[in-house]
């Protein structure tokens, strides 16, 4: 009952939040906040329920991005058909993708996803006739729904938070069903998990899937919130600084990715005197956070009972 | 293994065992699919499943415990039996986040069947309990439970009495012979313990460098010299 009292009362501030903060700077990050809380849960399914590595889903977000700002520009469609193109796409993407990949193991797969990463931004950058090359998309028109055209800050702000609630709600009730038990049985012992009858290489291919989906979701929001997208944004390095939102946050966790978005997207900003040691700030942080706390801040302390 | 040929008859209590190296944990893991053969064929019940993977072999009915115990540590005892009805839980995504009626019924019988189960075994008290704080014979009660979750018809289980005292080894005979009777299961047993193996098993399969060197009754084991032999001159367990 506690809980409900609490997740009315966030609701009902997250709801506020616009009216009450008027500042448009603020509320820009808002935004970027949600859409990167989306891709961080995107990844937090694969590191965290899965515990698959991939240190290239940048290449995702990317893929959506450029796939939603191409078929609204170039293909002059409306926001809802790039929007849910993106979403398939890159979805398809990540099966195609994961089929032959998800059969290696550890270090390998790490390997196999950053080179996806990077392969993923040089085709981006290098594609000119399709991407534009290194000029970017620029005019990427705003997101609309059918009566609606999301043009200001705080008409994006809601609709980026209802996906995200529906996403969390969402990702909440698949991780407690049958498909997210088998996640977590792969993630704890996959040897003992195929033992008990569950198909290991099917699970890990769904979670792939499902978070390249979203992955893409995010990053056909980003795509027309910013109305100019190119290929510097989609590199390793923001893969990297995906991984340490959702290490940061809790990786096991729902909200923890969440979290970790919000605070490295923020935070950054409001120290804008150290936006060159951005970089720097982030590794020192995800160091710190895995020597001293592996389970990120919303995680339970299990390292300790497990110990025991 | 070393040109391994055998048929397992169904129902049987069946013991192996052997030198250290011989080759027993190999068969095992031959015999549930974590392993392929490089030759040969497995059939169950007249079906080839050579080459299928581990969990193939568990829909055909075979389930296993390890050597080294492979509980789901971070898992509690409960999440640990729900995680053998994998099988069969309502695997479908949207009925899973939407919530039908069916999905929930699918849920709550399973739920129940755990529950069952644990009681049954005597864990259920400790059922919220992580799996990694359980004592070590518990553990070892706790992985055999799991495994009889999946509903199979034939158990394999790797050294189940190890580490455990002669009393609490008297209980685990108890145990399997209870499962045998009840589930009208096959079951085939490393162990080193031979006490263990002479009081539990009706046929005994014996092991040397991959070789299958004896199977008889426990008796015919006792007296062979073929087998003394091979443990270098005498029983390896008092």
């Amino acid at each position: 009952m506690r809980k409900k009292i609490w997740l009315v009362v966030a609701l009902v501030l997250l709801a506020l939040f616009p009216v009450v903060v008027t500042d448009l700077y603020i509320q820009r990050i808002a935004v970027v906040s949600c859409i990167f809380a989306i891709l961080a849960s995107s990844l937090g399914i694969l590191v965290g329920q899965v515990r698959l590595v991939s240190a290239g889903h940048a290449g995702f977000f990317g893929i959506g991005a450029y796939t939603s700002a191409l078929l609204t520009t170039k293909g002059e469609m409306p926001f809802l058909v790039g929007f849910i193109g993106a979403i398939v796409l890159t979805a398809l993407v990540g099966f195609l993708f994961s089929l032959p990949v998800l059969r290696l193991k550890g270090h390998y797969l790490a390997m196999a996803t950053l080179a996806f990463g990077i392969i993923t931004q040089m085709v981006l950058l290098n594609w000119e006739s399709l991407t534009n090359g290194p000029n970017g998309i620029p005019g990427i028109p705003y997101a609309a729904l059918f009566f609606l055209d999301l043009d200001t800050d705080r008409k994006m702000y809601y609709f980026t938070l209802i996906l995200l609630l529906l996403i969390l709600w969402g990702l909440h009730r698949l991780y407690q069903s049958p498909v997210g038990r088998a996640f977590h049985l792969i993630r704890e012992d996959a040897v003992a998990a195929a033992a008990l009858g569950v198909h290991t290489v099917r699970f890990k291919v769904i979670a792939f899937t499902l978070s390249a989906g979203l992955a893409g979701l995010a990053g056909s929001l980003f795509a027309h919130y910013m109305s100019f997208i190119n290929f510097d944004t989609f590199s390793p390095l923001e893969s990297f600084m995906i991984l340490s939102m959702v290490v940061v946050g809790g990786m096991q966790t729902l909200l923890g990715p969440v979290l970790g978005a919000v605070l490295l997207t923020s935070i950054p900003e409001m120290l804008r005197e150290l936006s060159d040691y951005r970089m720097l700030i982030y590794g020192v942080v995800l160091v710190l956070v895995l020597l001293f706390r592996p389970q990120g801040i919303l995680g339970k302390n299990t390292r300790k009972q497990l110990s025991k | 293994m070393d040109d391994f040929s055998y048929s397992i008859e169904e129902g049987k209590r069946i013991g192996l065992i052997g030198p250290n190296g011989a080759g027993k944990s190999t068969l095992f893991n031959l015999l549930s699919g974590a392993v392929k053969p490089t030759g040969g064929t497995i059939e169950i019940a007249g079906k080839d499943v050579t080459g299928q993977r581990p969990d193939q072999f568990s829909r055909h009915g075979i389930a296993r415990t390890f050597q080294n115990i492979r509980l789901f540590k971070g898992l509690t005892v409960f999440e640990n039996v729900l995680a053998g009805f994998h099988q069969k839980s309502d695997l479908n995504i949207l009925r899973g986040i939407f919530g039908s009626s069916s999905y929930r019924q699918s849920e709550r019988e399973i739920r129940e069947q755990a529950e069952h189960l644990l009681q049954s075994f005597g864990l259920i008290d400790k059922r919220n309990e992580l799996a990694v704080h359980l004592s070590y014979g518990d553990q070892r009660r706790l992985e055999i439970v799991r495994a009889m979750a999946t509903g199979p018809r034939i158990l394999f289980l790797d050294e189940p009495a190890a580490g455990m005292n002669p009393y609490e080894s008297r209980q685990l005979v108890e145990l399997i012979r209870q499962l045998w009777e009840e589930h009208r299961l096959t079951v085939v047993l490393i162990e080193h313990d031979m006490d263990v193996v002479m009081r539990l098993c009706e046929e005994i399969l014996v092991l040397d460098y991959g070789k299958l060197i004896f199977h008889g009754t426990p008796d015919e084991v006792r007296e062979s010299s073929i087998v003394r032999e091979a443990y270098l001159g005498g029983e390896t367990d008092a």
